[in-house]
């Protein structure tokens, strides 16, 4: 998979999907887990670039 | 398992506590299906939600990236042989009925958007335009070649869009056209020959489950 093909999914993953609120528990330990998730990916998918790169 | 007394207010919802050993992770809704372990799947009507019980421990910003692609592996899996609502990554429950009873509540948007996204595919398509954007301060010169870009990039929308059932596109200054396409498997020949045509340096990429495409009004309130 390459830096490209990840930005891909992630874009899928993370801002896609059906959003469900209220009886779901998308957050834990008192942190939003999307904007938790968005931080590290980030930098999981520079990490990842600059190995391919 | 305890469940609070006090209603699920959208605005503020239970949280996970972080000791909680167990919570059900949901990956994506189909029509009644199976699974094996280690997924299980919650039947409510016509609509099936897949999920696997999950250590909300295991959320930790290391392992996320490698969670993203794990969601996507079994959205993928369960895409090539039923027609799949994906969730959004980290959608948790904390208990079956939670999963439950969100499962009553959009039942029937769910499964009539099941059924438009039946035999469909996704596929995103971006098409690079030559030269960097032009900067602030357009002389009159880059200002017609830019709005000759966009027009272009409309043109091009319309071409593909003969091929497909619904579409997104994004506004990207530095793309001639950057759009996501759900386009019926029927069509996907003329619709990637269509793509082929297209003249410039273009990126497509797919076949996706319809990620872009699943939104659901019942489950977001």
């Amino acid at each position: 998979m390459t830096a490209d093909d990840l930005v891909d999914l992630l874009d899928r993953a993370i801002a896609g999907g059906v959003v469900i609120h209220g009886d779901v528990l998308i957050s834990l330990a008192g942190v939003d887990l999307i904007r938790l998730d968005l931080r590290a990916l980030l930098a999981a998918v520079d990490t990842v670039a600059v190995e391919l790169g | 398992m305890i469940r609070s007394s006090l209603p699920a207010d959208a605005n503020c919802p239970p949280r996970i506590h972080p000791d909680r050993e167990t919570a059900v992770y949901a990956y994506a809704m189909t029509s009644p299906t199976t699974a094996t372990a280690p997924l299980r799947v919650l039947t409510q009507g016509q609509l099936s939600l897949v999920v696997t019980d999950t250590n909300p421990g295991e959320f930790v910003e290391h392992a996320m990236l490698g969670l993203v692609r794990r969601h996507h592996d079994v959205v993928a899996a369960l895409f090539q042989h039923a027609t799949v609502l994906p969730l959004r990554f980290g959608t948790l429950f904390a208990h079956d009925d939670a999963a439950r009873e969100m499962l009553l509540r959009c039942h029937d948007e769910a499964v009539a958007t099941l059924a438009t996204l039946a035999d469909h595919r996704e596929w995103g398509v971006r098409v690079r335009r030559p030269g960097a954007a032009p900067a602030a301060g357009l002389s009159g010169t880059d200002y017609l070649a830019m709005r000759r870009r966009e027009r272009d990039g409309v043109h091009l929308h319309q071409r593909l869009m003969r091929h497909a059932s619904r579409s997104t596109v994004r506004r990207d200054g530095n793309l001639k056209l950057d759009a996501v396409y759900l386009v019926p498997r029927i069509g996907e020949k003329a619709f990637l020959a269509e793509v082929g045509r297209i003249d410039g340096e273009v990126d497509t990429t797919g076949p996706w489950p319809p990620y872009s495409f699943s939104e659901l009004r019942t489950a977001a309130g």
